[in-house]
């Protein structure tokens, strides 16, 4: 009953007249362009016509005091709202050695009323499983722009919210956690909420599966191209980890 | 825009500000260690930060009043082309409207199948390129080589 329920309620009005724009759709909350998690996927993903090319960065390695970061770059296949949208990407994430790459794809499909559904793999073709943190790492999310409240137009008011179960670093600590009588196994659920608190720019707070997180992030526009800033705090809790870290991110992205 | 900055600005400065404490006295808790560390987590691996900004900076996400309402009028009514209406709207966008019904497009197929130059024997007409023509000629000269046997 539940599921009909969800099902109608998810239903995409057709019975819609030309020539105007139906109630539905001018009221219809989508994403903002800013990020909405931090550590966590979303189900949002890029589509066809689309590449992107980010770098992350760490202050410091749970119980070590050295930095190190990531880049990682992707294109966009497919269409998430007529079928499928199919993202792919590489990642570095030893950037002191450099050589360090794996593999990421998300399938992605909007369903309607602001959600979307994604399975995706992480850190895939690793070729050094334990230094990418939990190795191959599977998750399913449901992401959802929440209707009730906020406002349409841009800046105002828009959360977004996601939730989803992973395996590998949704759900496995690290052997160093272990030894510290932190347990092996995180919640292997994970999710996060993102306010727009102004315009293109949301207050970030997220579970990644064994930790805390919390965040801000924007997008700024130079040139028509995209640039998405996010400052973070991770480890905000003593599940994992030896104390709080700092994070920080760029990414942009190309249309063509 | 310098709204927005001074936002970010101060956001970046309070996290700094709340950070340092906090972060203080861990650094004083590292332990050698021969348990091999997995580098920190990415910010962006995980596409969050590259996929948020992605869909909502390429596609029209948030309708944008009366501009977004303009356009999918005259995308309703025929009067903008596919590829002109992903211009204004995003692809996102466009293709929720084509989902709902509210716009359609005519694929070249379609408007082959309405075309009155449509010949007789069911080839394609000559001025949609070399290969419905060469198609053309194929059928044509099937059809010739059924009737002779």
């Amino acid at each position: 009953m539940a599921v009909l329920v969800l099902a109608g309620y998810l239903l995409v009005p057709t019975a819609v007249q030309a020539q105007q724009v139906p109630e539905w759709l001018q009221n219809l909350k989508l994403p903002n362009s800013a990020a909405k998690s931090i550590m966590t996927p979303s189900a949002w993903g890029a589509a066809f016509g689309s590449a992107f090319l980010g770098a992350g960065i760490a202050e410091s390695t749970p119980y070590l005091s050295t930095s190190d970061g990531i880049v990682a770059m992707g294109y966009g296949m497919g269409d998430p709202v007529l079928k499928v949208g199919l993202q792919i990407g590489t990642t570095v994430s030893d950037l002191s050695e450099f050589n360090n790459f794996s593999f990421s794809v998300k399938i992605h499909r909007y369903l309607a009323r602001g959600t979307s559904i994604a399975i995706g793999g992480e850190s895939l073709f690793s070729k050094d499983a334990s230094a990418d943190d939990a190795g191959d790492s599977f998750y399913f999310v449901m992401s959802h722009v929440v209707q009730a409240f906020g406002s349409s137009s841009p800046g105002i008011g828009r959360v977004h919210v996601s939730a989803g179960i992973g395996s590998g670093r949704f759900f496995r600590k690290s052997g160093r956690d272990f030894s510290e009588g932190k347990g092996r196994n995180g919640t292997a659920a994970f999710g996060n909420v993102a306010v727009e608190v102004a315009r293109s720019m949301n207050i970030l707070l997220e579970w990644s599966g064994t930790n805390l997180l919390t965040g801000v992030s924007t997008t700024i526009q130079m040139r028509n191209v995209p640039i998405s800033l996010s400052l973070a705090l991770a480890d905000l809790t003593s599940y994992s980890g030896n104390g709080v870290r700092v994070l920080a991110g760029a990414a942009l992205a190309v249309s063509f | 825009m310098l709204t927005r900055s001074a936002i970010f600005l101060f956001m970046v400065w309070s996290v700094g500000a709340l950070a340092e404490p906090l972060a203080e006295p861990l650094r004083g808790q590292e332990v050698n260690s021969d348990v091999k560390i997995p580098p920190p987590r990415e910010l962006a691996a995980a596409a969050p930060a590259i996929s948020g900004m992605f869909m909502g900076a390429s596609t029209l996400f948030a309708p944008d009043g009366q501009r977004f309402g303009e356009a999918v009028t005259q995308a309703s009514l025929g009067r903008l082309s596919e590829g002109e209406t992903r211009d204004q709207l995003g692809d996102f966008m466009t293709s929720l409207l084509v989902r709902a019904g509210i716009v359609t497009f005519d694929s070249p197929r379609a408007a082959l199948a309405s075309s009155g130059e449509k010949s007789h024997d069911g080839s394609w007409p000559a001025w949609t390129g070399p290969t419905p023509m060469a198609l053309s000629v194929s059928r044509t000269g099937r059809a010739a080589s059924v009737r002779r046997r």
